[in-house]
């Protein structure tokens, strides 16, 4: 299938083995990225494939991305990619993990060496303990990271109980439990082709390219779809605001909502047309501008009062198995400018969105869009990402064309319901 | 990169970077003053109110609408440190005219509105707007004491804190606390005109641009005379002989220690010793093939986090890593083994291979990114070197074993920086 977005042309292809092939030929540019990912992260420790159902330690996905570039030769995957003059990272998140490499000279190689480390696990006793100290190092870095604090904190009041609460690399006392038999387990069920994506963007020959990726990737094991269990998240414990003393200089807030009704889970794939969900994405950029973006009269006065010193972080995140938006910033009185933006949600809902401002805001986020489209890993990553949720990503420009300020105001109404809000904050110590 | 520098007098230049690679343009403006600690904080303050309004669009409110009708434009106005100069940097970013949806000129709405922002601010009775002013001062208040926040670059600025001492290298960019109290609106418009007067200043257009479009813009803004003052090296390397080797060590609430290194390199020119550096250090610590990553955090897991930093405007290098709090002792060793190791030429031909891969790959991808090749292109003029990158791979791949041992041996250790908890 072959999609337009932008003046580029994307390829997509689900190739023999179940691997979803997605190639952006970025003419003219030097950088050519790749990724290899698959459709398995920090929330999915309990799962189903055939008849048994796993329960594996909390940051077992972080794990196996941390261990997979150790080769049975004893060469780190990471000096070989790094030696061939690219430049590879890992990154694993809630539901995904991806290998990826951006280079400039060399690419059929080391794209060869990408998929080669990716499908040959070389797990022992004496490496997975040894790879125990380096993730403690790592858990304890995001201790004293405030940003990651605040954001967890959120997390915890919005989905008390979920999996997605807990930290992506897990716990010093749960990666102790960590053994490669574990390891494989998962690698068997996760890293098989069906379960993966591989995107290239950047100045490269599709067929060549495609043809690479044929010769090399594995061939098919799993044939049954992975039940992925999800929590569900335990109301009793449920509190809407979490605080917490940190060495900062300003209290830091993070305020937001979650989607109550998600509706249907979508399989991962690349749907030909606009669908609900990438709907309520673009509705969603454009309300939480509206709401608190740098133009807003709210933004403007509490700026001028000194409660904010610099513009809101406003975000949205949708997956398969939550969504919530969130409004972050720092101030030094978090009541004030949180009953202001309680304020402006309430005046909103009752009186509709004003039209010209809409018209604004849309021109916005599609110019941030365009902008975005600029940078080879940041349209592989928005592909990959979206690929695993069921969006295509190609579709965001049509959308953002398209959608009227209506359903808009109806989305506005539906997501910003009170009962569904939470805060975090972290104070200073 | 293709840059073509336009000299219009003494004082301002323009350099274009015609590309057709991106979909969005950035005009940039860098104002550069020396860094002292009389006029730090009132420079600091000037970017941030003239970001509060302009003379058509007087309020940040009006300022957001323009450029959300620009799609999306992004306009911002801060402050840094390059060496011993505090630079005033103005920036607008939109994206291309060929993906406006009507047709607008945004490239010259960029030129336009940059330009008013700098030169024509929002003013009352002939000073800034007052109560900007004021807001302004509490803002970067707010900035200056929240130097501690991120624990790792509070732990570099300790360590060339106390590296440098009365030098103005130590001094914060965003100036201190006590000088807020002295500064009202007369007194900043008197800095912000003597900036404006004194100043050299650089604007950058990048992006799929009329170069004669851009180059008549600048003429009809600007005064044009043929330039008299020949440049010489603008940035100074440091003087640190005198200094005593020291430890010095800090208390907060952290659960991971952060260690600083701080070393002088006793360069003997920042211009001509930069290529040299610049590979020692990939070897030592900038790549992940690194002697610090391979042996501190792979081998030894002594450190999540670690790496080595040239400051090729100072001539300084620092090693840094994040460390658990028990093994103070033990990655200071190590780091300084790795350090020794250069000394003594403990580093193998494909050691040096692949830093400069590394360093090619690297080279290169700046110029798939606007900003940084911006970023390069001025840094690099400020230490009167090269700004093209496929020279600079050349000189890079000139660099031999021994250039890189005869650094390693102007290499040495004065001040060591621990961050620990209470």
């Amino acid at each position: 299938m072959i999609f337009e977005c932008l003046g580029e042309k994307i390829y997509a292809e689900k190739i023999d083995n179940g691997l979803q092939v997605i190639i952006i030929p970025k003419k003219d540019g030097l950088k050519k990225y790749a990724a290899y990912a698959t459709h398995f992260g920090s929330i999915n420790y309990k799962f189903k494939a055939g008849s048994e159902e796993v329960t594996v330690p909390d940051g077992v996905a972080h794990f196996l991305e941390h261990k997979l570039f150790e080769q049975e030769d004893g060469v780190n995957a990471l000096d070989k990619l790094t030696k061939m003059g690219a430049n590879p990272n890992a990154y694993t998140s809630f539901n995904h993990t991806s290998y990826l490499f951006e280079c400039t000279t060399n690419f059929e190689e080391v794209l060869k060496a990408l998929i080669q480390f990716v499908q040959n696990p070389y797990l022992t006793h004496e490496n997975v303990e040894k790879e125990k100290g380096i993730i403690g190092q790592e858990i304890q870095m995001y201790d004293d990271d405030p940003s990651w604090q605040l954001f967890f904190g959120l997390l915890n009041s919005l989905y008390t109980g979920h999996a997605i609460t807990k930290d992506i690399a897990g716990t010093i006392e749960s990666i102790s439990k960590i053994t490669p038999e574990i390891l494989y387990k998962c690698y068997n069920t996760f890293y098989d082709p069906s379960n993966m994506v591989i995107c290239v963007a950047g100045d490269v020959e599709v067929e060549a390219t495609l043809d690479l990726i044929k010769k090399y990737t594995k061939e098919r094991k799993v044939f049954v779809d992975i039940d992925r269990v999800y929590d569900v998240q335990t109301e009793a414990n449920k509190t809407n605001k979490t605080e917490k003393k940190m060495d900062v200089s300003v209290p830091m807030f993070m305020y937001g909502f979650k989607r109550a009704n998600i509706g249907e889970k979508l399989k991962a794939e690349l749907p030909v047309e606009v669908n609900e969900t990438i709907k309520y994405d673009v509705a969603m950029q454009i309300l939480l501008e509206i709401i608190a973006g740098q133009s807003t009269e709210l933004f403007q006065k509490l700026y001028e009062e000194g409660l904010l010193t610099k513009e809101l972080s406003l975000e949205f995140s949708s997956e398969e198995d939550y969504a919530f938006s969130a409004i972050s910033g720092e101030s030094k009185d978090i009541d004030k400018v949180i009953s202001s933006i309680r304020e402006r949600i309430r005046r909103l809902k009752e009186n509709g969105i004003n039209n010209d401002e809409f018209e604004r805001v849309k021109k916005l986020v599609y110019g941030r869009f365009v902008r975005s489209f600029e940078d080879v890993s940041t349209i592989a990553n928005l592909f990959i990402s979206d690929f695993f949720r069921g969006v295509n990503a190609a579709k965001y420009v049509e959308t953002y064309k398209n959608i009227g300020k209506a359903e808009a105001e109806q989305i506005l109404r539906e997501h910003f319901a009170f009962e569904n809000e939470a805060l975090s904050i972290i104070n200073v110590k | 990169m293709d840059e073509k520098i336009i000299k219009l007098n003494d004082k301002i230049f323009v350099h274009i970077l015609d590309t057709k690679r991106f979909k969005s343009n950035i005009v940039a403006a860098f104002l550069l003053t020396d860094l002292n600690k009389e006029d730090v904080t009132a420079n600091a303050l000037i970017p941030a109110v003239l970001r509060r309004g302009t003379k058509n669009l007087k309020t940040m409110k009006d300022i957001s609408e323009k450029m959300d009708n620009m799609y999306g434009a992004v306009f911002d106005a801060s402050v840094d440190k390059i060496g011993d100069k505090q630079v005033l940097q103005f920036y607008i970013s939109a994206i291309d005219n060929n993906f406006a949806l009507n047709n607008e000129d945004l490239l010259n709405e960029s030129l336009q509105f940059l330009c008013e922002a700098i030169y024509e601010p929002k003013l009352e009775n002939g000073s800034f707007d007052s109560e900007y002013v004021l807001q302004e001062k509490e803002t970067l208040r707010e900035l200056i004491k929240g130097k501690i926040n991120n624990k790792g670059t509070y732990a570099i600025f300790r360590c060339t804190e106390e590296m440098f001492g009365d030098d103005p290298y130590a001094i914060y960019k965003f100036g201190n606390e006590e000088d807020l109290e002295n500064i009202t609106s007369e007194s900043l418009y008197t800095q912000y005109k003597k900036v404006l007067d004194t100043s050299e200043k650089h604007f950058y257009i990048s992006g799929n641009i009329n170069i004669d479009e851009v180059k008549k813009f600048f003429e009809n803004k600007f005064e044009t005379k043929e330039s008299t003052e020949v440049k010489e090296t603008k940035l100074k390397k440091c003087d640190l002989k005198k200094l005593e080797p020291r430890v010095i060590v800090d208390k907060m609430d952290v659960t991971q220690g952060k260690l600083v290194l701080g070393y002088d390199v006793n360069v003997e020119s920042l211009e001509n010793d930069f290529y040299k550096m610049t590979v020692y250090n990939a070897i030592l610590g900038s790549s992940s093939n690194s002697k610090l990553f391979q042996n501190v955090r792979e081998k030894a897991s002594l450190a999540y986090t670690t790496r080595s930093i040239y400051v090729k405007h100072k001539g300084i290098l620092l090693v840094t890593a994040g460390i658990e709090l028990d093994k103070y002792e033990k990655a200071l060793e190590l780091i300084k083994i790795q350090v020794e190791d250069m000394k003594n030429g403990n580093f193998t031909d494909e050691d040096l291979n692949d830093a400069k891969v590394f360093l090619e790959n690297l080279f290169v991808s700046c110029l798939d990114d606007q900003s940084t090749m911006i970023e390069l292109s001025m840094g690099q003029y400020l230490l009167n070197a090269e700004s093209d990158v496929y020279k600079i791979i050349e000189k890079i791949k000139n660099v031999t074993r021994e250039d890189i041992i005869e650094m390693a041996n102007k290499v040495e250790l004065k001040v060591t920086y621990y961050l620990k908890d209470e």
